[in-house]
């Protein structure tokens, strides 16, 4: 049973520190609250349940020492909060499990600094990504990093899950470019670190902060590594004849030294979803070319004309049929994929100085053609530049028709990589139709980020399928020592694999909850799940042993 | 845990650990009222801090050389735990235990057409030493520092529980321990063995050198050369007057000197010091005829113990060796360096003067690091310290 919190008078109480505009306990914003992009959220939805994790009020702060008062205020009433960015997490981390106070941060959107000598800008953490781009570009300089959600999510929401953009393997991860934060600590105090280009002696606390997901305090402000705008750009398709050869292909170029901005290589099946222009020239599979045009559509017509149209209606009413039948049978699916050439479609590209692109993509070139590649030329790589965002937007259809659509992006050293690829795929197969492309290379490893759809006419058994995939897929991952997260982060989705993880990692992170969340008020239910860390001592806000 | 009358004797707790280690691995001191330890394996170095626990003992592992007044019961020595794992040639890793030499190490890779690229001063020190201290280094861009190096580390932690982070290229999964691992001195935690990066050997490697007129200028041309895709493997900025107490012949007295080494025989790499040397020498001029190599040599294996070290993005740089004490410039060298800034090593200078350079940094917003002061963790540090080791059964020293 939970600890109730005193909930009388809390919206007066919060509006006294933001105005009483910037709180509110509306019914349509606790919906919308109530969870960010996690599937099994929407399925939820499915189940008739729109809300079923309300947090109690919501509220935008517009100042540091604001959020600074909130947890203050929120610490000693042993209040829950849980930092918001934009909603774009698709790991369950924000959903606010024990109720308690949403602090939105886009309100902190400022940037506040950038030094051209030193190469770092200065921002607050509710910027949408785009915007710190946009801006960043204007000046001449790139932050280098691209998630697919850079027009929804927030360098608070990047920072707290340890994001890759799709260029990572130029510029590295989020988490490499910091050089310092700004923290507000759940009593209050600002906790800031050195603002260095690289940590010397002592507890690396931006590494503490960074990937903590909102459990140890609010980020508000980051410096970060930035870099000069490229002069140059350059893509190159290539195929290759099988998966193997592909991620030789991948492997070979990182550990020549080469430092693409985007080296990414899609199986067989994302192939054709990548490269849709040769789809249907290259399945004679009809199911397959349904599924393909359910994932590529953009998503119904919607003009009146086309909604006057009696046999468009049939038309669309079969398709979902179509697409629920394929999903619900995903092993037979799986099985006619496995049918399909083995061809693979490779995407590279370099950006930088002339020089610098010129003489990469030659040798690049000469490297994949000796591993058995097929130049494509530029197209595929525009291609892909065109729609690189597109990927989120596609998944839409999919739930329309009652299924869901899910990722998991896992990474492993280069020995364990193509091991990991087929024990996940077939881990997944019983549970859902499951694809797959390699991407965020290093000289060590790679990540392989498996897309999986289902479908099931009742949505209990729906809910029950995600989990068992979930669970089947993870467990894979863990048996191949790869780890279960490479940039998503671990939210509720993937708390309960942890330990697995990080063996007693658990005691590391307790004792930081000691130490900077005596209380446990910091967004509960993330990263570790709460049995684990009552175990360790912790206290949480709301929470008792045994639930 | 501090040692006290109520203790159980030494003596009589040492038995068991007899029967864990070999009795051949548990030697008395002279005085009879230490032990010193010879693990082979992290599970020998578990069942060490399991059995301390039990017994109200502590173990000493002081990767500095350090001891607390008052002392450990038991020291590790790394003697047993020296090897060098595996070199996976498929991965580009190596895992070694974290008592060997960075010197066997980096030779036992380089028999085999590898190296780390990590160059610290002190190379005859264990591998644990430089994690423990996260020790800075002269290896350039091309490679990268020691938490970029690092990949995954095996850990013993003070409750005698085992921590193996992922052996992943990167992972999103909570904060990273190695976070704590590193560079805190051993304090929260025993690092028994580490994997990390390696990267095929180049097959020449080309040593320049170029003078400047003071430090600044040499740290401009610098910072302008690193952010057009120029990745040395090694890079230094010594100041003249260091060269000279250091005896390098040839070395100017004055100014500045940029020691710059460019791997060759890759594709694409053999231009490199051609473009390398147009751009330094817009504002300084090439040394020709001279013996980097040698300069080299001198200034990794004379690497100050007790050096103070500065953490600067570029844009603190060059206010702040503009308001050092003279006598600290002149025993500059500027190593760490990267396209957003370097760490500035200081091997002398009196108090009051380290205080003054600290002070300079911290009105650059800098981070600092004085390694003849006793503790490498701040006083922020040793209160999570105290949460994680509540009995204190580990004692890096010097703490």
């Amino acid at each position: 049973m939970n600890k109730p919190f005193e909930r009388r008078g809390l919206a007066t109480d919060l509006a006294a520190i933001v105005g009483e505009g910037n709180v509110s306990v509306r019914q349509a914003d606790k919906i919308a609250y109530s969870r960010d992009m996690w599937p099994k959220a929407q399925i939820w939805v499915h189940q008739g349940d729109s809300c079923r994790y309300p947090p109690d009020c919501i509220v935008w702060p517009h100042s540091v020492e604001q959020v600074q008062q909130l947890l203050s205020f929120c610490h000693e009433r042993r209040i829950p909060i849980i930092p918001y960015g934009a909603g774009s997490g698709v790991c369950g981390g924000t959903i606010p499990i024990r109720g308690g106070v949403i602090i939105d941060l886009k309100a902190l959107n400022r940037v506040l600094h950038i030094d051209d000598r030193a190469l770092t800008v200065e921002a607050e953490s509710g910027i949408i990504g785009q915007h710190l781009e946009m801006e960043l570009e204007r000046r001449g300089y790139t932050l280098g990093h691209f998630p697919s959600s850079i027009y929804c999510s927030t360098l608070g929401g990047w920072l707290a899950a340890r994001s890759a953009g799709q260029y990572s393997s130029k510029y590295g991860k989020i988490e490499d470019m910091v050089s310092r934060l700004e923290v507000v600590l759940p009593g209050g105090q600002l906790f800031t670190t050195p603002r260095v280009p690289a940590p010397l002696g002592g507890v690396d606390w931006n590494q503490l902060f960074v990937g903590s997901e909102g459990c140890l305090g609010v980020i508000t402000t980051s410096v970060l590594k930035m870099h000069p705008a490229p002069i140059k750009r350059s893509f190159r398709g290539f195929t290759f004849p099988s998966v193997r050869e592909g991620t030789e292909g991948i492997r070979t170029v990182m550990q020549a030294g080469l430092t693409p901005c985007l080296l990414r290589l899609y199986d067989p099946f994302d192939s054709l979803i990548a490269y849709q222009s040769d789809a249907a020239a290259l399945s004679a599979d009809q199911a397959l070319q349904s599924l393909i045009k359910a994932l590529t559509s953009s998503g119904p017509k919607s003009t009146p004309k086309r909604r006057a149209t009696r046999f468009g209606d049939w038309q669309r009413a079969l398709k979902k049929q179509a697409v629920r039948m394929i999903l619900s049978r995903p092993s037979m699916l799986n099985m006619a994929v496995e049918r399909l050439s083995e061809r693979c479609l490779m995407v590279i590209g370099f950006e930088g100085t002339s020089e610098h692109v010129d003489d990469s993509d030659a040798l690049a070139t000469g490297l994949l053609a000796a591993r058995g590649a097929r130049d494509l030329g530029p197209e595929p790589g525009r291609h892909w530049y065109e729609h690189r965002y597109a990927i989120s937007y596609k998944q839409s259809p999919l739930y329309a028709v009652g299924a869901f659509v899910d990722t998991m992006e896992v990474a492993s050293t280069w020995d364990r990589l193509l091991p990991m690829y087929a024990a996940v795929k077939r881990a997944v197969a019983p549970y859902g139709f499951i694809m797959a492309h390699f991407s965020h290379a290093y000289t060590e490893g790679c990540s392989i980020y498996f897309t999986f759809a289902a479908c099931d006419s009742d949505p209990q058994a729906l809910e029950e399928r995600y989990d068992r995939l979930w669970g089947a897929g993870l467990r894979a991952v863990v048996e191949q020592s790869g780890t279960i997260s490479h940039h998503h982060g671990v939210g509720m989705s993937k708390a309960h694999f942890m330990t697995n993880e990080y063996g007693d990692g658990v005691s590391l992170f307790a004792g930081l909850k000691k130490m900077l969340d005596p209380h446990g008020i910091m967004n509960p239910g993330k990263l570790w799940p709460d049995a684990e860390l009552i175990d360790a001592g912790v206290e949480l806000a709301g929470a008792t042993r045994g639930e | 845990m501090s040692k006290n009358a109520s203790k159980p004797p030494l003596e009589a707790s040492v038995r068991d650990l007899n029967h864990i280690l070999g009795a051949e691995r548990v030697i008395p001191a002279d005085s009879g009222d230490t032990y010193t330890l010879y693990p082979r394996s992290t599970a020998d170095v578990a069942a060490i801090v399991k059995w301390a626990k039990r017994h109200q003992v502590v173990v000493g592992c002081c990767p500095r050389g350090a001891v607390t007044e008052g002392g450990p019961d038991v020291f590790l020595v790394w003697d047993g735990m020296n090897r060098l794992l595996e070199v996976d040639v498929y991965s580009n890793l190596v895992q070694a235990q974290a008592g060997i030499s960075l010197r066997q190490l980096e030779s036992e890779l380089n028999q085999a057409g590898y190296t780390t690229g990590y160059v610290p001063g002190g190379a005859d020190r264990t591998l644990a030493y430089h994690l423990a201290m996260r020790s800075v280094q002269y290896g350039g861009p091309q490679y990268g520092g020691l938490d970029q190096l690092v990949v995954s580390l095996e850990a013993v932690l003070p409750a005698g529980t085992v921590i193996r982070t992922p052996q992943a290229p990167r992972r999103a999964t909570g904060i990273d321990p190695r976070a704590l691992l590193l560079g805190t001195g051993g304090h929260f935690g025993i690092v028994c063995s580490a994997t990390m990066r390696v990267f095929p050997r180049f097959a020449q490697v080309q040593d320049l050198a170029f003078y400047y007129s003071s430090d600044s200028l040499a740290c401009e041309a610098l910072r302008l050369l690193l952010r057009h895709e120029i990745s040395p493997t090694r890079v230094a900025i010594v100041a003249g007057q260091r060269g000279t107490q250091l005896g390098l012949e040839g070395f100017p007295a004055r100014g500045a000197v940029l020691l710059l080494s460019i791997g060759l025989g890759v594709p694409g790499s053999d231009d490199q010091p051609r473009r390398a040397s147009k751009r330094l020498t817009d504002l300084g001029d090439a040394l020709t005829e001279v013996d980097v190599a040698g300069w080299w040599s001198a200034v990794l294996d004379q690497h100050p113990d007790d050096g103070l070290e500065l953490s600067l993005h570029w844009d603190g740089i060059e206010p702040l060796f503009g308001s050092l004490p003279s006598g600290l410039v002149d025993t500059a060298v500027v190593t760490h360096c990267g396209k957003h800034g370097a760490v500035i090593v200081l091997g002398g200078g009196d108090d009051g003067e380290r205080a003054a350079a600290v002070a300079a940094t911290e009105a650059q917003n800098g981070g600092w690091r004085d390694l003849r002061r006793a503790s490498v963790i701040s006083p922020r540090d040793q209160q999570l310290r105290a949460i994680l080791d509540t009995e204190g059964v580990i004692d890096a020293g010097e703490a």
